[in-house]
């Protein structure tokens, strides 16, 4: 049997990433949170949104569970959410990070209690918290998600990634086992498998076409992101491009443009990591099926699927049939319904 | 007998309604029943029974249509919220008028701000964008178009994230206004959350302000999605201005702050 601790012990920094809002990553957070503790680790907690608090900002029908923390646990929130804390805390740090909801600040709680988290905005300063937390003694970091918001699972930031998916996806089963199949296969994009091209890949400091020969065709910024079109006739001049190669974000309309102009023939999608790969609507398969298979440089370790068979408010499935059907989706996977006590064996 | 001059914290604060701290309030719905004593009955029994609150008084009553009635009711409400204990939002702006921005941004800044702006996604609603930004602005306040420092770029509606990213970026833009009906259910937040995450992607994050604005966002949810401030009703032009004003002052180490910490 597999509990979600032995899932994440790997990894010394941890994402949480939800695929929509009340998908049951605050619970999986308290899950994680309750075992740790137990085993006495040294804990942060940080996040790229705001968690814990006792009311959803969108439908205040909908209440939250709060996140409770062990005494000694190092916490990134901001001064006015940490004077609701019922918990006794001493600030270690006041960083620069600017949030709407005030300056984040680090403290540490001197008992254990419930706080609102709070981390800053950008990832890149929640990378500085969490390296700011591991100096401060944290043997574990824990990045929360926000809604759908995957930049947390950034291999900047993390090490591995807790995805929490569930029934408020689709009140179809088959629907809600899809979109989290499609989901992790984003997530789990594979690293560049050959080392020649991964280290001319990581070479390139602006998006660019790879040629056989390893010459780069740069590509100008706005054909990546607006006029994806203008990729078409490049692509079909240069019959010998073997790998596009994209600094920033790849999204579906670029690979969509390179799919119909290779009619077929095979070329490698190269993003930094998977955080930086926006399909849409699309698949990993689709592209695939028209020659246009994805990869990354830096991978990213899917540590653990968690499964929340409730719709606030509107339908339920039962936990044991979701852990099974999404376990189904996902080999080598350990899926758990932490509330239900029930892993699937991975 | 506590009176507005004594009033000292914001603590416990009640409903006014004739004198301080009276917790008085003025309802007013319309229930399914036809208009009689039972009626006024059920809009009593509701308010008093229901809702918590006492000493209601129906003040006025009136027959809709066949089997509808319309109530207005006074009442008092016992409780008090800690305003002390509410998160604070939004306390380092400053509210600047129209004239006090440009002058700021002329003294602190010493170049003109770049705001671009659209309604995202499947989005067809561009009055708070447009109320906003356009030179006509709203209720007598123009919007940021007719400021002298500032530079505008207002996409309208239906515009694609990475439409509204690739011109941000060519115009190297200061911040990013993004006007959004969310729903109930939470089913347009993706549009939203999509393009912070675009901007993660491109690495861009650090080098442009965020805004949200609709009907049922707050800094709460900005603060959730990942933008820097959210913008409901009740927002004027030089609200957004002031905040954008003071924010890439701040950033940029050109304004006195409360920081006196250590920095990260």
């Amino acid at each position: 049997m597999v509990c979600i601790g032995d899932a994440i012990a790997p990894a010394a920094r941890v994402a949480l990433v939800g695929l929509a809002k009340n998908t049951g990553k605050t619970v999986a957070l308290g899950a994680i949170l309750s075992e740790l503790e137990a085993r006495g680790e040294a804990i942060g907690v940080t996040s790229i949104g705001r968690d814990g608090e006792a009311s959803d900002a969108i439908d205040d029908a909908i209440s939250k569970p709060p996140i409770r923390l062990p005494a000694m646990a190092l916490v990134a929130t901001t001064e006015p959410l940490l004077a609701r804390s019922d918990a006794r805390a001493e600030i270690a740090l006041r960083t620069e990070h600017r949030t709407p909801l005030g300056r984040v600040v680090i403290a540490r709680l001197l008992e254990r209690g419930t706080v609102e988290v709070a981390g800053p905005v950008a990832a890149q300063d929640v990378a500085e918290v969490v390296e700011t937390m591991r100096r401060l003694g944290a043997g574990r970091v824990l990045v929360d998600g926000s809604i759908d918001r995957r930049a947390g699972a950034s291999p900047r930031l993390a090490d591995g990634v807790v995805m929490s998916t569930g029934a408020v996806l689709s009140a179809d089963l088959d629907q809600l086992a899809r979109r989290t199949r499609i989901a992790a296969e984003v997530m789990t994009l594979p690293a560049v498998a050959d080392p020649e091209l991964r280290e001319q890949a990581a070479a390139l400091r602006t998006s660019a076409l790879l040629r056989d020969g390893g010459e780069a065709i740069p590509l100008d910024p706005t054909i990546v992101h607006d006029r994806v079109e203008a990729i078409v006739p490049l692509l079909r001049d240069c019959p010998d491009v073997r790998a596009l190669v994209v600094r920033g974000a790849l999204t579906e309309p670029l690979l969509e443009r390179v799919g119909r102009a290779r009619r077929g023939a095979p070329l490698v999608a190269i993003a930094d990591d998977a955080t930086r790969v926006f399909l849409g609507g699309g698949t990993c398969a689709r592209h695939r099926s028209r020659g246009v298979s994805l990869a990354v440089l830096t991978a990213i370790p899917l540590l653990a699927v968690t499964t929340n068979p409730v719709a606030p408010l509107r339908h339920r499935f039962d936990p044991h049939e979701l852990v099974e059907r999404i376990a189904a989706e996902l080999p080598g996977v350990p899926v758990l319904d932490v509330l239900a006590g029930e892993p699937a064996l991975a | 007998m506590s009176s507005v001059a004594q009033r000292a914290s914001l603590d416990a604060v009640r409903p006014y309604g004739d004198h301080l701290d009276d917790g008085l309030v003025q309802l007013s719905f319309t229930l399914p029943v036809d208009h009689g004593p039972l009626a006024r009955e059920a809009a009593l029994a509701l308010v008093r029974d229901k809702m918590g609150l006492i000493k209601p008084e129906i003040v006025h009553a009136k027959p809709l249509t066949p089997g509808f009635t319309y109530f207005v009711l006074f009442a008092q409400c016992q409780e008090a919220v800690d305003c002390d204990r509410l998160a604070a939002v939004r306390t380092a702006t400053r509210a600047m008028s129209e004239e006090e921005v440009d002058a700021y941004v002329a003294e602190r800044i010493g170049r003109p701000l770049v705001v671009i702006g659209a309604s995202t996604g499947t989005d067809t609603h561009s009055v708070g964008i447009d109320s906003i930004l356009n030179l006509k602005g709203f209720d007598g306040r123009h919007g940021l178009e007719a400021y002298h420092w500032f530079r505008t770029c207002n996409l309208g509606s239906q515009v694609p994230n990475t439409a509204l990213l690739a011109k941000a970026f060519e115009l190297e833009v200061d911040a990013i206004l993004v006007s959004q009906t969310v729903t109930q259910q939470g089913l347009h937040l993706h549009n939203l959350t999509e393009l912070v995450e675009l901007v993660e992607a491109e690495g861009r994050r650090r080098d442009v302000l965020l805004i949200c604005g609709g009907p049922r966002i707050s800094d709460e949810l900005a603060k959730e999605l990942g933008f820097d401030a959210g913008f409901s009703k009740g927002t004027y032009p030089n609200d957004v201005a002031a905040f954008i004003a003071q924010e890439v002052a701040a950033r940029s180490g050109s304004a006195p702050d409360d920081a006196s910490a250590p920095e990260l």
